[in-house]
């Protein structure tokens, strides 16, 4: 297999047996990327030089920490030292000298920071589409979208030009391009991890995860140790009914394929109906706006001409949110993750899908879903969105194709239960089919 | 006080009206699109007037699940 689509663990067995070196792997990953990404548009950074002297001090050092060697892509709204953070911006950047903690804690784990992966413009858009710096595409079929908006770092992973990524996910952007990409993405419990040196879009809802290739790939990202062989036995496990429901049938029907093959390995399968799961996208539209606004408050009136309309409505429109919609919709938030807790008593996780269909096409401005047409937004957002309210865990993984392209469904437990959730997804995996 | 921005009939007036008090430079231009976008979202909140909020404390930090 190329190197840069061996997987984050067969890496570290190779490199701690001494048959791949650092250098070695560094190198086809920056090969994989010199011959791939004019075409994909996955990184809007790469320092090679830099990663081959990271490479080398890795291949020096005495000590095995669990990424040692790996080469990573890190969405570019996240601080690496010494390479420039431009959110996928028109004219804003910053030239950290810190990385961010996140960053800090994988370099500490040994992992080699190769460049910085496309955005949508300032983590605001869910498809992957940059009007700035160009669209980041699906490498499964580069006139799709790749999903956002932590693209970059999944369309580099997916495609070997990476081991595997970093995100950040408010409404959604690791899962839905995770689901679109074939990979396996992670938004981890609100609060895990630091977002230090990450610019914000929402603090209501922003947290830090991997995209990865394979379960086994994500836990070692996240540091959450699973077990060889997945157990599901005696867990109960609710399927939200409404967004299998709203999903194209493709995706209803894989879903429930996958629950049937989990109640065959010892799972009890239980249907789960949320009333006031059609809140979410009101409540989360109003909180996401606001929160926006604020954030890009200090530089929006001198920056105004190099936002993208779409973002640039957003944000003037954030500006004007009455208090007192804020505050509503954070109550209303308060009753949705109260519904959620008591229906979640006596299960262990629920499941829903993480994109309604697969990865449209990039000049698509509405999509139809169940035969209702949908502006592409609305539609890639659907079956996150409501999981963001939680600040519970959700792993998205990929479990079928539709015309070639892959889907994922979600994995969504209590806060802090990466592990169980992460052990579900494994007894979900289909055996990988890399790109080639 | 949603009810008062749902009735108050939200026009591009308006709109220059709220962005003056919030401290907003809005360009004429931005007028309308502005006002369509707000005025969105601002239907989504009388939304939530339907839910029972009364006495329910706002989430303001990370949720408990309590």
């Amino acid at each position: 297999m190329t190197d840069g689509l061996l997987s984050v663990a067969e890496a570290r067995r190779q490199i701690a047996a001494r048959h791949l070196s650092a250098v070695e792997l560094t190198e086809a990953v920056l090969g994989r990327i010199a011959a791939l990404d004019e075409g994909l548009n996955a990184y809007l950074h790469v320092d090679g030089d830099s990663a081959l002297e990271q490479a080398r001090a890795a291949d020096r050092r005495r000590d095995r920490p669990a990424l040692l060697g790996i080469p990573i892509c890190v969405k570019d709204v996240i601080d690496v030292a010494g390479m420039p953070t431009t959110a996928g911006a028109a004219g804003w950047r910053r030239h950290p000298r810190r990385d961010a903690a996140i960053v800090a804690r994988l370099r500490d784990a040994g992992a080699i920071v190769v460049g910085k992966g496309n955005t949508n413009e300032f983590a605001y858009g869910a498809d992957g589409l940059n009007p700035h710096r160009g669209d980041c595409r699906n490498p499964h079929d580069p006139s799709r979208v790749s999903g956002g908006s932590s693209s970059g770092p999944a369309v580099a992973t997916a495609a070997g030009m990476a081991l595997a990524g970093v995100g950040t996910d408010t409404s959604g952007s690791i899962r839905i391009p995770a689901s679109l990409c074939g990979l396996v993405g992670v938004r981890p419990t609100f609060g895990r991890f630091s977002l230090a040196g990450i610019v914000p879009l929402a603090w209501s809802y922003d947290t830090v995860g991997p995209l990865a290739r394979s379960v086994e790939d994500a836990a070692l990202l996240l540091g959450v140790p699973i077990a060889p062989e997945p157990d599901v036995r005696g867990l109960r496990i609710g399927i939200v009914e409404q967004l299998v429901e709203a999903a194209e049938p493709y995706v209803s029907d894989g879903i429930g394929a996958m629950a049937r093959e989990l109640e065959a390995l010892g799972a009890e399968l239980v249907p789960l109906r949320l009333e006031l799961l059609h809140h979410t996208t009101a409540l989360h539209l109003i909180v996401q706006h606001a929160e926006a606004a604020r954030v890009h408050a200090p530089w929006f009136q001198s920056q105004r001409d190099r936002y993208a309309e779409p973002v640039r409505r957003r944000l003037e429109a954030g500006r004007l949110i009455p208090a007192s919609a804020y505050l509503a919709a954070q109550q209303a938030r308060r009753l949705v993750v109260e519904e959620v807790a008591r229906a979640m008593a006596g299960l262990d996780a629920m499941l829903a899908p993480s994109t309604p269909l697969v990865a449209p096409a990039r000049d698509a401005v509405e999509v139809t879903v169940r035969g209702a047409p949908l502006p592409l937004r609305v539609a890639l957002l659907m079956c996150t969105l409501p999981i963001s309210q939680l600040g519970s865990p959700a792993v998205s993984v990929p479990i079928g194709s539709h015309a070639g392209l892959p889907y994922g469904m979600q994995i969504v437990g209590r806060p802090s239960s990466e592990a169980l959730l992460l052990r579900i997804a494994a007894a979900c995996e289909p055996v990988p089919s890399p790109l080639a | 006080m949603l009810a008062c921005h749902a009735g108050m009939g939200l026009n591009p007036d308006r709109t220059a009206a709220l962005a003056e008090a919030a401290g907003l430079e809005l360009p004429p231009e931005r007028l309308e699109p502005v006002t369509e976008a707000l005025g969105e979202l601002l239907a989504l909140a009388r939304g939530l007037d339907e839910l029972p909020l009364e006495g329910v404390e706002p989430l303001l930090g990370p949720p408990t699940w309590e």
